[in-house]
């Protein structure tokens, strides 16, 4: 169980005065004498010394930041549009890989060494440019 | 939201939102990278064109520290190093950063939300996904940490 945390019935008009930036001269007698108001205040005063030092390094410039948003924004558009086109290829990959299995089961063994040879290195073709196909579509994702 | 008005909101919100992210990262450079994906994620969220000023800017700030929170949790938060900026500064504003960085980052951003950009209790909570009745004595909490750790480091009030 926590401590309940002082309050001071002030303490919402000295925020406000803070965030005008201007303390009304009613509320200054206040300010000196409430210890909550006064922590509220010093605090502020430390933020904001903070800040303008924090904000004295250069930000990058609107047009600079518009031009890497747009820019970026466009690159994820294209990478959405690519998107279909990466799984579209990598599903005919799977199913050009499956009916090359499925012929070469369904086709008798040829008995001529010629054909055999031809066959070997038709696979040898076929298999690495589908792996190469596979892999390329998987990096693009 | 059109170019002209990403710039005027740009000119209002990025020194701030600048400063707030380099008071919460080490790395200069880390800095403009997620003050850079606070705009595009801020852009790519289509608020609609009514939108108002206080609400993208509210929205801003929960995308930032969103950013922050999750690289603080990739880094394994990182410890801030006391040398809050390499630019020269007085110096009263160095040992103030000095000390605002030995703060837990919830005390940081309830401090930098109230007193520099001034959001209501509300306006903090809302960013912050706590409730708003939580905010007051957060910041009671926060406040009295900080002027101790100025205290300690004999930095005056």
């Amino acid at each position: 169980m926590e401590m309940p945390t002082p309050e001071c019935p002030e303490e919402s008009k000295i925020s406000a005065a803070l965030a005008v930036g201007e303390i009304p001269a009613y509320l200054l007698p206040h300010l000196s004498t409430c210890p909550i108001c006064a922590a509220i205040h010093s605090t502020a005063m430390q933020m904001r010394l903070l800040a303008s030092h924090l904000a004295a390094e250069a930000a990058p410039s609107a047009t600079s930041m518009w031009w890497r948003v747009t820019l970026r924004m466009r690159r994820e558009g294209v990478r959405r549009a690519e998107k279909p086109l990466i799984w579209m290829t990598r599903i005919s990959c799977g199913v050009a890989a499956l009916t090359a299995a499925l012929l070469a089961l369904s086709i008798p063994m040829p008995s001529h060494p010629a054909a055999e040879i031809g066959c070997l290195a038709l696979s040898a073709v076929v298999i690495p440019v589908s792996i190469i196909l596979w892999g390329w579509s998987r990096s693009k994702i | 939201m059109d170019e002209e008005s990403f710039h005027a909101f740009y000119e209002q919100t990025a020194r701030n939102l600048r400063g707030y992210l380099r008071s919460m990262l080490i790395d200069p450079a880390m800095v403009d990278d997620l003050l850079q994906e606070s705009y595009f994620r801020l852009f790519n969220a289509n608020l609609p064109a009514s939108a108002e000023y206080g609400h993208r800017r509210n929205y801003l700030y929960r995308i930032a520290t969103n950013l922050v929170y999750d690289h603080r949790r990739a880094r394994r938060l990182e410890e801030l190093p006391d040398d809050l900026a390499a630019v020269q500064a007085p110096a009263t504003a160095q040992d103030i950063g000095r000390a605002f960085r030995r703060l837990k980052p919830k005390d940081r951003d309830v401090l930098w939300m109230a007193y520099v950009e001034c959001f209501s209790h509300k306006e903090i909570a809302e960013v912050l996904r706590l409730r708003s009745a939580s905010i007051r004595p957060m910041l009671a909490r926060a406040r009295a940490r900080f002027a101790d750790i100025l205290r300690r480091r004999n930095i005056g009030e």
